[in-house]
């Protein structure tokens, strides 16, 4: 983490400073500095992950001391896993950010760039499997190179350095037609391999610390803001040569063109079939986290996102803040904030009482009159609760499922059918035409159907007798006034 | 019904009234809208902004939209001379209410200014020190907590307070606070204080404020 000394006053003030104030020192002296790294190594660090929820970071600090209290008994860590996140978040710590995200309650969690230098250095201090030395040695003879070359700039020397370039893979180009193929040893495999994935990290870590840098600029702007007593044209003339500052500073600018090779399709696709390449290669073959270092970019990107995301939160916010309005209203308010709380100071045994303000509500009250239930009248409902058994041995229950339905559609057109042959018809000849099924019920149907019909009579002065069959064979006979049924005109 | 279906055909040909701005206008009737509450209707709204402005105005309301802080609602025009009858109702507050929404709204200002977070959120206990200055001595410190609880709820209830879910004694400041006590409202609280204290200070010594909030 850079801080606001000089690299080049280190002397013991600036350090003994350090000593007392920075984040990663004051980590690495407190008590419990070996549960918290360990903790962050395993949610942050270790599966690179950012932006955790609480519960999720409860649940892995949760195993963590279960593990240590296994071992050292109880006592050894007596506090609940929250507890432990809440002091780790605390202001004075800082060792992780607590933040809160649109829409979701719960509160997110992500290492400081302090505490992941402490992590990152802890972990350099077990020292390496074995030191990576050819590769280190081969990417600094690259990056000389091309310091030395690209910072040239006399043409002549130039090609000529392009010349021996060529000469040099025209020779290796031959080699290989000639069937001398050097192949990368497995140790030297190892070797590139465990730089990759150094590098991998550093770049994820310099992703947080230019987040973080960029908050602080963020902080100094809105210091400025806060203390500013000349007008507001001076002030913005100031925050724009400040502004120049964060997007034309180091910091600003690299991160711009890691971003625009991030984005850049082209560099996309190549990284992603070197990576897949990788894969293939048999030394790399044993490698537990090959695979991990495969999918880099899948770490990169969502890194590189929200730290894209957080430059644009802060200027945004910036924007609402230098809002005209809101600029000469907060120094308004501000003022009559200090007013009314002084005078609520002096009046603080003696408060107003009863309503004092009023504040309009945000909605429109409608109340739709047929919404309100009416007023209804309690009925007092005698309840005997005694349930006497009746006796229903001699109850044919037969009765409840031997229900039927007339259907008049039928009948209908059983009308309409004899109709079609005679220009009326009685109910008589209808009935003999097309037996009754439904005993008295249909005839009842009919009867209906003769009253609501317009071209239907009933005749009380003639009487006409129907019968039918019922199911055992017995005949039933009815006497009723003549109906006559017309044909529609 | 015949009436509606009527209108409804021969609009056809007039201007028509698009379609979401009954569903806007009666959210807005409702309550506050938030973007991040309802994406879809908040997207309807910036698209209808006029009409809806054109549809309230006739019942002599202002729509208050603020784009980057992601909240529109209605509010009645300010004009002495009306007669038009009150649509919206307003709430009376205590003196200890008012003072926690001014306080309140100190603090989403100074968290405006110290932090680059959207969110302002609270515990309990913060808002209880915050207020205990201002409230008199008392022995009886729960009976002071109870009654800033139920100061609390009432602000939760005026909306300006939300409680999160999950964690308990935990809420969060609508950012809205600040539409509603602004600089006029804080001009009058200050002056109504000031007038009161005049009073406390008088030879009749203490009085009701004169104002009826009725």
């Amino acid at each position: 983490m850079t801080h606001q000394t000089p690299r080049d006053a280190m002397d013991y003030y600036a350090i003994n400073a350090l000593r007392e104030n920075h984040a990663g020192w004051s980590l690495l002296r407190a008590q419990n500095a070996p549960l918290a790294i360990s903790f962050f190594m395993a949610a942050f660090t270790g599966p690179n992950q950012r932006n955790l929820g609480r519960q999720q970071l409860i649940d892995s600090l949760d195993d963590v001391l279960f593990g240590l209290r296994d071992a050292y008994g109880e006592d050894k860590f007596p506090r609940q896993a929250s507890e432990y996140l809440d002091d780790w978040a605390a202001p004075e710590r800082a060792w992780l950010r607590k933040y809160y995200i649109q829409g979701q309650d719960e509160p997110r969690y992500d290492l400081t760039a302090a505490a992941e230098d402490v992590v990152r250095w802890v972990e350099s201090l077990r020292g390496r499997d074995f030191v990576a030395t050819q590769s280190r040695l081969t990417s600094i003879f690259a990056v000389l190179e091309r310091l030395v070359q690209q910072s040239e700039t006399d043409p002549d020397v130039r090609l000529k350095e392009l010349q021996n370039q060529r000469d040099a893979i025209d020779a290796e180009m031959q080699r290989i037609r000639d069937g001398n193929i050097r192949v990368m040893t497995a140790p030297e495999a190892l070797d590139h391999f465990q730089q990759l994935t150094a590098l991998a990290k550093d770049l994820l870590s310099d992703f947080r610390e230019v987040e973080q840098n960029f908050r602080k600029l963020d902080r100094q702007v809105r210091e400025q803001i806060a203390t500013w007593d000349g007008t507001q044209g001076e002030l913005l003339e100031s925050i724009f040569a400040n502004q120049q500052d964060i997007s034309s500073s180091l910091q600003g600018r690299t991160f711009q063109g890691c971003w625009d090779y991030l984005m850049s399709p082209e560099s996309r696709r190549k990284l992603q079939e070197l990576l897949q390449r990788a894969t293939q290669i048999e030394a790399l073959a044993k490698m537990d986290n090959l695979h991990a270092v495969t999918n880099l970019h899948q770490d990169w990107l969502p890194a590189v996102e929200q730290t894209q995301g957080t430059v644009r939160q802060l200027s945004q916010q910036m924007r609402r803040l230098l809002d005209d309005k809101v600029f000469l209203e907060n120094k308004r308010i501000m003022q009559l904030i200090r007013s009314v709380e002084s005078g609520a100071l002096a009046a603080r045994e003696q408060p107003p009482p009863g309503d004092f303000m009023t504040i309009a509500a945000p909605s429109v009250d409608i109340i739709l009159p047929f919404e309100r239930p009416l007023y209804e009248p309690s009925r007092r409902v005698m309840v005997d609760d005694v349930v006497e058994t009746a006796d229903d041995a001699d109850v044919d229950a037969g009765a409840l499922f031997s229900q039927f339905h007339v259907d008049k559609e039928r009948l209908k057109s059983n009308i309409d059918a004899v109709l079609a042959e005679a220009e009326q018809a009685t109910l008589a000849e209808i009935t003999a035409a097309h037996p009754i099924e439904q005993g008295l019920a249909e005839i009842v149907a009919y009867y209906q159907l003769a009253t609501e019909s317009d071209w239907a009579s009933i005749n009380p002065e003639a009487e006409q007798q129907i019968s039918w069959q019922l199911e055992d064979g017995s005949i039933r006979e009815a006497t009723l006034e003549q109906i006559i049924f017309g044909r529609p005109a | 019904m015949n009436p509606a279906a009527d209108s409804a055909s021969t609009a056809e040909t007039e201007t028509r009234t698009p379609e979401e701005l009954p569903s806007v206008v009666t959210r807005l009737f409702k309550g506050v809208l938030y973007a991040e509450g309802d994406e879809k209707l908040w997207q309807s709204l910036l698209g209808l902004t006029s009409q809806v402005r054109d549809y309230v105005s006739v019942l002599g309301l202002d729509l208050i939209l603020d784009e980057s802080e992601g909240y529109a609602f209605l509010k009645s025009r300010e004009n002495p001379d009306s007669t038009l009858p009150r649509l919206i109702a307003r709430r009376t507050l205590t003196f200890n209410v008012s003072l926690l929404l001014v306080l309140l709204r100190r603090r989403i200002m100074e968290f405006d200014i110290n932090s680059s977070e959207v969110r302002l959120i609270m515990t309990e206990q913060e808002i209880v020190d915050m207020v205990a200055l201002f409230r008199p001595e008392s022995s009886n410190e729960a009976r002071t907590l109870d009654r800033l609880r139920a100061d609390i709820k009432k602000v939760v209830e005026l909306g300006f307070l939300r409680k999160l879910k999950g964690q308990a004694d935990t809420y969060e400041v609508a950012r809205i606070l600040k539409a509603f006590v602004d600089a006029q409202w804080l001009e009058e609280f200050d002056s109504r204080l000031a007038d009161y204290r005049a009073t406390l200070a008088g030879p009749l010594g203490a009085g009701a404020s004169e104002e009826d909030s009725k």
